[in-house]
């Protein structure tokens, strides 16, 4: 069952988040393996899951990308938020592989770390920018 | 003899700063916290998931997380949906830092502008207690704003700015409009002996080098200290009365599902703006039919948010790529009354928020990225090269927007769970209307190829007031001038329940003056 799971979550990635010239297909990264360990403890997740392998058609797996997207966006119309509940979770995967962190990198220069421990490194705040129009300090 | 002299109820930041106050003065006070301590160690902001988390069971909203400690919050009646933190140093555990005052006129809107009640105290009875609670929470930000009452220097100077901040600032200056440093209850040195801010930009998930100033960190070690005694786990349920009408204490249900009692001289209530009205609408008794404190009908109504709307600016080249940066300044340019306006009150403007890679595909500030062939394109449009303009209304109160009890959904210990009734008004609409067309002309001004309007955001609802107004007049409003109860003389209300007006800005730093001035009144009331 788990890997009759995997074969139609991975083709759901194929048609939600594709590969191009510059980003890996999500198919290509560990996101479909991240996205069914979430399935084991979220319950709406597998929920939608569930919804949308009854509403796509039962060969999913099999159609062409285009075929996959004109099913996908009937669903995304019939069951937004079933559908909504995926693409946040397969978006959530995605945007946390080391493979799309290193494409970040050479995008805007993001370092594609999470935030701590290294945090950013922001000059000091300079005080010569501060409006002219000031008043003064009260005595503390 | 009672347990405790002051028995009080959540250990949020209202919470924290008057056990702090009362403690100084050796007055033995028990709190009542059902949530538990946040470490550092926690906070998931080093997890490669890190936004993720944030969506999910690291989420400000009760529904989202759903921890034990959590209540449902029944919102589907509310355009805006409320945020939370249950636990030691409650909202400041996941609020950004972000530290202003309120405005003197924000106290006397009837007086000013005609609209709303005006409060029984003022901006300058207020003073001495913001400054306090600057100084203990540790406050970064540089005096002289001239849209705002002469105030002491900063204990430390601003943050540094993100890096965004200098193009808004750009076209402040060229539209001729206010702006200033944000107020930060971050630090920008060493303060305390906490650690110096390393802009890492995840302010709202707590801070894991505790140089943000949440009240676990700066109030409560000290009135630990001084002898508070903090249960943790500790779920009150009802309030006890005496047969003098007076409150005598609580109830509360432990971490191992006993239900406990706590006797007490006096009773604090410091549980949020939901969570307040909440438990007085359940502490009904004989003397009480229609809950504790509700001779004027008023707890629970008067529920008031800030209206959030936001205008991205989408550049055609790197605004900022940090990844994830709170707002480091603000403008007052729309602040309070404008005759020339057709709505009452105004907004701040705050900015420049920018958002991690999950947060951009998600729309969390805008439109979600579309899935599919064209989502890497709409990706890289956004991702790096936009910022948010964060607008904030004052909000008018409503009896009608409002929280009660809900019939049916309770929460894991069988207390029936806030339900919340909220709609925007005619006011709020088109004060929000007014902040996007000059959100607009700032942003392209600012250089802007374009900009994503977000009228309203709904998960936004951290700001939470006005459920047990204070007044003067009993049939008017739940609390004294001091927090006190109309109705029980020895309850107080301290949290921003208490609030008659909203203003437009964080309640945090008016919830904290109003917690140190009541502590003051209830020291002096004991000599």
């Amino acid at each position: 069952m788990e890997e009759i799971d995997f074969g139609f979550v991975t083709a759901l990635f194929e048609s939600l988040l594709p590969g191009d010239s510059r980003w890996p297909a999500a198919s290509a990264t560990n996101a479909p393996r991240e996205f069914m360990k979430r399935l084991a403890t979220e319950t709406t997740l597998a929920a939608s899951l569930d919804r949308a392998r009854s509403v796509l058609p039962a060969d999913f797996v099999s159609l062409n990308r285009a075929s996959r997207d004109v099913a996908l966006g009937s669903f995304e119309r019939a069951e937004p938020a079933s559908f909504s509940r995926i693409v946040t979770e397969a978006f959530g995967a995605y945007y946390m592989d080391p493979k799309v962190m290193s494409r970040l990198q050479h995008h805007v220069g993001y370092s594609g770390k999470p935030p701590q421990p290294e945090g950013r490194d922001i000059p000091p705040f300079d005080m010569a920018i501060l409006p002219s129009r000031r008043i003064a300090a009260k005595d503390s | 003899m009672s347990d405790a002299s002051v028995l009080v109820i959540g250990a949020g930041a209202s919470g924290a700063a008057l056990s702090w106050r009362l403690s100084q003065a050796g007055i033995k006070v028990i709190c009542l916290e059902q949530g538990e301590w946040v470490r550092p160690d926690d906070i998931p902001s080093d997890q490669p998931d890190w936004e993720r988390a944030r969506m999910s069971w690291w989420s400000p909203s009760p529904n989202a997380r759903r921890l034990p400690q959590d209540y449902p919050v029944i919102d589907d009646e509310s355009s805006i949906k409320p945020l939370m933190f249950n636990g030691v140093g409650g909202g400041t555990i996941m609020w950004s830092g972000f530290h202003p005052r309120f405005h003197p006129d924000d106290f006397r809107i009837r007086s000013v502008e005609g609209v709303g009640d005006d409060w029984p105290l003022t901006y300058d009875e207020l003073e001495p207690y913001y400054d306090l609670a600057d100084r203990v929470l540790g406050v970064s930000g540089v005096a002289g704003d001239p849209s705002v009452p002469m105030r002491a220097e900063r204990p430390m100077p601003p943050m540094a700015l993100n890096r965004g901040a200098r193009t808004l600032i750009d076209a402040f200056e060229r539209k001729g409009w206010h702006w200033w440093p944000a107020d930060m209850a971050r630090n920008s040195t060493v303060y305390e002996g906490r650690a110096a801010c390393n802009h890492c930009g995840a302010c709202e998930m707590g801070c894991r080098r505790s140089a943000k100033g949440g009240v676990e960190l700066s109030f409560w070690p000290e009135a630990l200290a001084n002898g508070t005694e903090l249960r943790t786990g500790a779920r009150v349920f009802e309030i006890l009365v005496g047969g003098d009408g007076r409150v005598a204490g609580a109830l509360y249900i432990d971490r191992s599902g006993a239900t406990q009692r706590v006797t007490a001289d006096a009773v604090v209530l410091a549980a949020n703006g939901i969570g307040t009205p909440r438990l007085l609408l359940h502490s009904r008794s004989a003397q009480f039919p229609d809950g504790l404190a509700n001779g004027s009908g008023l707890v629970g109504k008067n529920l008031m948010f800030h209206p959030i709307a936001i205008v991205t600016g989408v550049f055609d080249r790197t605004f900022d790529p940090t990844g994830g940066a709170g707002v480091s300044i603000l403008s007052n340019e729309f602040y309070g009354a404008g005759w020339d306006r057709d709505f009452a009150r105004g907004y701040m403007l705050a900015g420049p928020r920018v958002h991690g890679p999950l947060a951009t595909a998600l729309g969390a500030w805008g439109q979600p990225v579309r899935w599919g062939a064209q989502h890497h394109e709409d990706f890289d449009e956004l991702f790096g090269r936009s910022g948010s303009l964060v607008i904030s209304c004052e909000d008018l109160a409503h009896e009608s927007n409002c929280v009660t009890l809900d019939a049916h959904v309770k929460d894991s210990n069988g207390i029936p769970a806030p339900r919340i009734a909220y709609a925007l008004d005619d006011n709020s609409q088109k004060m929000i209307r007014h902040a996007m067309d000059r959100s607009n002309e700032l942003w392209a001004t600012a250089g802007a190829a374009r900009t994503i309007e977000r009228s309203l955001v709904a998960q936004a609802g951290f700001h939470l007031m006005g459920t047990a107004r204070m007044g003067d007049d009993p049939s008017r409003s739940v609390v004294d001038r001091w927090g006190r109860a109309h109705d029980a003389p020895n309850l107080f209300i301290i949290d921003g329940s208490a609030f008659v007006t909203s203003a437009a800005v964080n309640p945090t730093p008016t919830i904290l003056a109003l917690a140190l001035r009541t502590a003051g009144h209830m020291i002096a009331a004991r000599q």
